[in-house]
């Protein structure tokens, strides 16, 4: 059977409740319903890790900008992805901290 | 909102009043202006802003909840409009773009720019880039002071 793609649909478009396996996604695929999801801490960890990480290459990348072509950049864009990459290193730097003293406080019981 | 939302809401607005002290700037340093390439003396032009909304996913009479846009996400410049108003007339017949005939022969067309008005649009659009960046120092500080939760 050839199903209509998403893309050629016109209108608004609704995400409509799928109740049962057997109904179709937005994609056209029939997707098992209420799939477990298995992120563990590592991979929630990680993904956050290369926001920051991709926050701080922004950052670079205005500064190098500003440097070389001034006209290109607004100064305050680059403050402010500065400020967005501390702040969001902080904030990892604070998850990274508490997870540690949680582990520390379970190795310490006796 | 998410983590950044009101520091990318300040953004657009400090991106804007950028946008407005470059137009004040061109209004400024064509105040004598009086040959343009479309002809006339130099017309001031002026930013018009709209507020950025987030299109709702789906839109419909029947649910009026749903075409409630939220928060809005900041300031766009919707476009810069040239101001019509007429030139001011300054009688100085020795000017090369002196009218030369009809009822107002000898008098030049000046840009409709009014100095003063300029530099008190100067002033507010300085002011409101100073406001924003004092919300986003407010946001951060927010933020920071969250972190301490707990500790």
């Amino acid at each position: 059977m050839d199903l209509m793609n998403i893309s050629q649909a016109t209108g608004n478009k609704i995400d409509l409740l799928r109740t049962d396996a057997r109904q179709f996604d937005l994609a056209g695929k029939n997707t098992p319903l209420n799939e477990p999801t298995k992120a563990s801490f590592q991979d929630a960890m990680v993904s956050a890790i290369e926001g920051v990480n991709s926050s701080q290459m922004k950052a670079t990348d205005l500064y190098q900008k500003m440097v070389t072509d001034p006209n290109s950049v607004d100064v305050h864009d680059v403050t402010l992805a500065a400020a967005e990459a501390s702040m969001s290193l902080n904030l990892a730097k604070t998850v990274v901290e508490r997870a540690v003293q949680a582990y520390r406080d379970i190795i310490n019981m006796r | 909102m998410s983590l950044f939302g009101s520091i990318l809401t300040s953004s657009s607005g400090l991106s804007a009043q950028r946008l407005r002290l470059d137009v004040i700037s061109d209004n400024l340093a064509n105040a004598t202006t009086t040959r343009t390439a479309e002809g006339g003396p130099f017309q001031r032009s002026r930013v018009i802003f709209r507020p950025v909304v987030s299109q709702p996913y789906w839109r419909s009479p029947f649910l009026p909840e749903s075409l409630n846009n939220g928060i809005g996400k900041g300031v766009r410049v919707n476009k810069i409009e040239k101001d019509n108003s007429p030139p001011v007339l300054k009688y100085d017949p020795t000017h090369p773009d002196a009218i030369k005939t009809g009822p107002q022969a000898g008098y030049v067309q000046l840009p409709n720019v009014n100095v003063v008005n300029e530099m008190v649009d100067m002033i507010d659009a300085s002011r409101a880039y100073e406001a924003n960046v004092t919300l986003i120092n407010g946001a951060k500080a927010m933020f920071s002071k969250a972190l301490e939760i707990g500790r």
